[in-house]
């Protein structure tokens, strides 16, 4: 795996800069929700990105790491076991092909209902 | 018609001279007919001018006049100044006929067809001419004005659209974000926080949990709830221009026309004077020319008047209407021609003929005068009512979006904080904490995370908002209300709505004692149909506001509002809209 660029992370509290996507992921890989800023950040609208798959949105790499955690909340769930978190650097591709780095921060919740999704936060990485 | 409004009627004739329409070449062009009409009088009914003669000379008046006065137009809008251009495109106009008739005596001159008319023919032709093509030039800048006046409204509906339609996605937008946010920012917390006092329940250091409250409290919660309820976080409107398709007015045709609004005597009279005036010069002295053309004028404009008094309740649908009028002003100049002529004896067939098609067709231009007229006020009048409601749609929707931003603050704040604080002053008492008590405190914190994420405020009831202002505020201020049952009634109906009031009378009464001072405040509140008005009034001292938060805060959910001074203190007006009248107000919830 290659190691993540270093990078710093901005003091500016989650989802209040003008660059962070913040997102909503059931556990069957569907994007539930995609914040607007998605426009700004990647050049597709929201609606677009939520209809998008796993490797539409990111680089073979980051789509393999996104998927195993996604496959670890499951599993989690299934065995009744503490579920896991995520916080890593993935890499995005814009609607130009070009990619662009962001420190992600991922946790399961459990919704009213008992379902669990996957809250996310996308903030775009200056390197 | 007063004096004083024929003053202002002038008064706005002369400003729309000024404008660039005046003299457009669709002035030159609608100046046809008469061109046409001033040459058959002038040249071919007096001299006999053979006809193919006739018809040149009319088409060279016609192209110097297009060719012309554009011209001119364009340089009196580069060159003169705005304060003098009225006066420059009367002049325009005057210099476009007087070459105009030069070059139709040039052309004739060629064409051996010279009409040899005498000066006072010529004259009173140049006159008439320019009194009609001036008619027409405000006519065209009026018509101009309003369908910038319809832009105008095309591009403000056009605004509105696209701000209703962004509110709207807005709204379920910020409840999503806002929790997302939340469960980012909160839940990873709460899961430490939980943790760590796991361990001291398992005899571990407590003050480590009792750290972790604090910062968690005072660093983090504290801060987020504030932006939240001050609504400084991302989510702001962010307008875009409409789609094309939405800028296309739409134009309301009126189905019928009232007799009284199309039948115009006063200005048919006018112009048909003025159509009629050289061709009666040119066989009569002038002062007797000049009497007969009054009189026929004044024949004319009374058969006109006394048919409009006499069916002024009657009304056409477009097509009759335009039937009618070209009837009703033929047979008035008929009429007219017939009494006046016939003891003058200077009555030909063909001058009966020409008197009826001229009176026919000034019918049928005031039909289209009146159906333009008719139609602005229409459009104008459905423009109006669809921004007002789109302006209510917005203003609900702003609430809406205020309310939920303040809901998820409120409930970071009131909920989630007390419990914490209660629960860090429970694990720092005189006595070490124990295991039941830190396993409660667990629990506690639990219960108050879910409940501050999940549980909705009643609205508040606008008279125990006033209670809770005037008890917090004590001896410092005499605070009086008087809130009908109507209001309470409609405020019921709308937790948004009732939210939005209660914050304008907690917001204008700390104004009123904190900047201004006030030792008595009066809240009074009524219905006006979906809204709610609020006025507060205070004894305080003026002061102009500052465009501060307060004054966001109520443009961002009053559809309308005002602060104003008056002799014995400030006084404030806010209307709130209560129920969107489309009927799709949706109070948003918080969904964590």
């Amino acid at each position: 795996m290659t190691p993540n660029p270093p990078y710093e992370p901005s003091d500016v509290p989650l989802g209040e800069l003008p660059t962070d996507v913040l997102w909503k992921l059931a556990l069957d890989g569907t994007i539930e929700y995609v914040s607007s800023e998605v426009q700004q950040v990647r050049g597709i609208s929201a609606d677009e990105a939520k209809a998008q798959m796993l490797e539409q949105i990111h680089t073979p790499e980051s789509a393999q790491r996104s998927a195993d955690f996604v496959i670890a909340v499951a599993k989690a769930v299934e065995q009744g076991t503490e579920l896991p978190t995520f916080h890593g650097v993935l890499t995005y591709l814009r609607s130009d092909g070009s990619t662009y780095p962001c420190e992600v921060r991922a946790i399961p919740r459990v919704e009213e209902n008992g379902e669990v999704k996957i809250l996310g936060i996308s903030r775009g990485l200056e390197i | 018609m007063h004096f004083a409004g024929i003053q202002a009627t002038a008064r706005q004739a002369w400003h729309l001279l000024a404008d660039r329409s005046a003299s457009s070449a669709l002035v030159a062009w609608l100046y046809a007919p008469v061109g046409v009409w001033a040459a058959y009088v002038t040249n071919w009914l007096r001299t006999e001018t053979p006809t193919g003669t006739w018809w040149i000379l009319v088409i060279v008046g016609q192209f110097v006049v297009v060719g012309l006065l554009p011209l001119i137009g364009i340089a009196i809008h580069r060159w003169v100044e705005p304060r003098f251009r009225s006066a420059a495109t009367l002049i325009g106009i005057a210099v476009t006929v007087v070459i105009h008739d030069r070059a139709v005596d040039v052309v004739a001159e060629m064409l051996d067809a010279t009409p040899n008319l005498d000066l006072t023919t010529k004259s009173v032709s140049v006159v008439s001419q320019t009194a009609l093509l001036l008619i027409i030039a405000i006519r065209v800048s009026m018509r101009s004005h309003e369908q910038n006046q319809l832009d105008d409204l095309v591009t403000v509906q056009a605004s509105l659209v696209a701000e209703d339609q962004e509110l709207r996605m807005r709204v379920g937008d910020i409840d999503e974000r806002i929790a997302i946010q939340i469960g980012l920012t909160v839940e990873p917390r709460i899961h430490v926080l939980d943790k760590q006092l796991a361990e001291a329940e398992r005899g571990g250091d407590i003050a480590i949990p009792v750290a972790t409250l604090r910062s968690f409290v005072d660093d983090e919660l504290l801060p987020l709830s504030h932006r939240l309820a001050h609504a400084v976080i991302p989510g702001s409107i962010d307008m875009r221009p409409a789609p094309t398709s939405e800028r296309i007015p739409q134009t309301v045709s009126p189905a019928r026309l009232s007799f009284q609004v199309f039948v115009r005597p006063l200005l048919a009279a006018g112009v048909i004077g003025l159509l009629a005036l050289p061709s009666v010069v040119s066989r009569l002295p002038l002062i007797l020319a000049v009497l007969v053309t009054v009189a026929f004028m004044g024949i004319f404009g009374v058969v006109l008047a006394a048919a409009r008094g006499l069916l002024r309740r009657l009304s056409f649908s477009v097509m009759w209407a335009f039937i009618a009028s070209a009837l009703l002003g033929g047979g008035a100049s008929l009429f007219a021609v017939v009494v006046l002529a016939t003891p003058l004896e200077i009555t030909q067939p063909r001058s009966l003929i020409i008197s009826f098609a001229i009176g026919c067709s000034l019918g049928i231009l005031s039909v289209v005068a009146a159906f333009q007229d008719e139609r602005f006020a229409l459009t104008k009048d459905a423009f109006a009512t669809q921004i007002e409601l789109l302006e209510d749609s917005t203003s609900t929707m702003r609430q809406q979006l205020w309310v939920s931003r303040r809901r998820f603050g409120y409930a970071l704040h009131g909920g989630l904080q007390s419990a914490l604080h209660a629960s860090m002053l429970r694990l720092m008492g005189p006595q070490p904490p124990t295991a039941d008590l830190i396993s409660d405190v667990r629990a506690d914190i639990r219960q108050a995370f879910i409940r501050a994420t999940v549980e909705s405020h009643d609205p508040p009831d606008l008279a125990a908002v006033c209670v809770e202002v005037a008890d917090m505020w004590g001896d410092s201020c005499d605070i009086t209300w008087d809130i009908p049952d109507g209001v309470t009634q409609m405020l019921r109906q709308s937790r948004v709505g009732s939210e939005c009031s209660a914050e304008v009378v907690r917001e204008t009464v700390q104004n009123a004692i904190r900047h201004g001072q006030a030792s008595r405040v009066q809240i009074t509140a009524e219905v006006d149909d979906a809204r709610l008005v609020l006025f507060v009034s205070d004894d305080g001292t003026w002061k102009e506001g500052s465009g501060g938060l307060g004054s966001r805060m109520l443009d961002e959910f009053c559809s309308r509002w005002a602060r104003e001074p008056v002799d014995s203190g400030t006084h404030i007006r806010a209307e709130i809209v209560i129920s969107d009248r489309s009927g799709s107000e949706h109070d948003a919830k918080p969904a964590l």
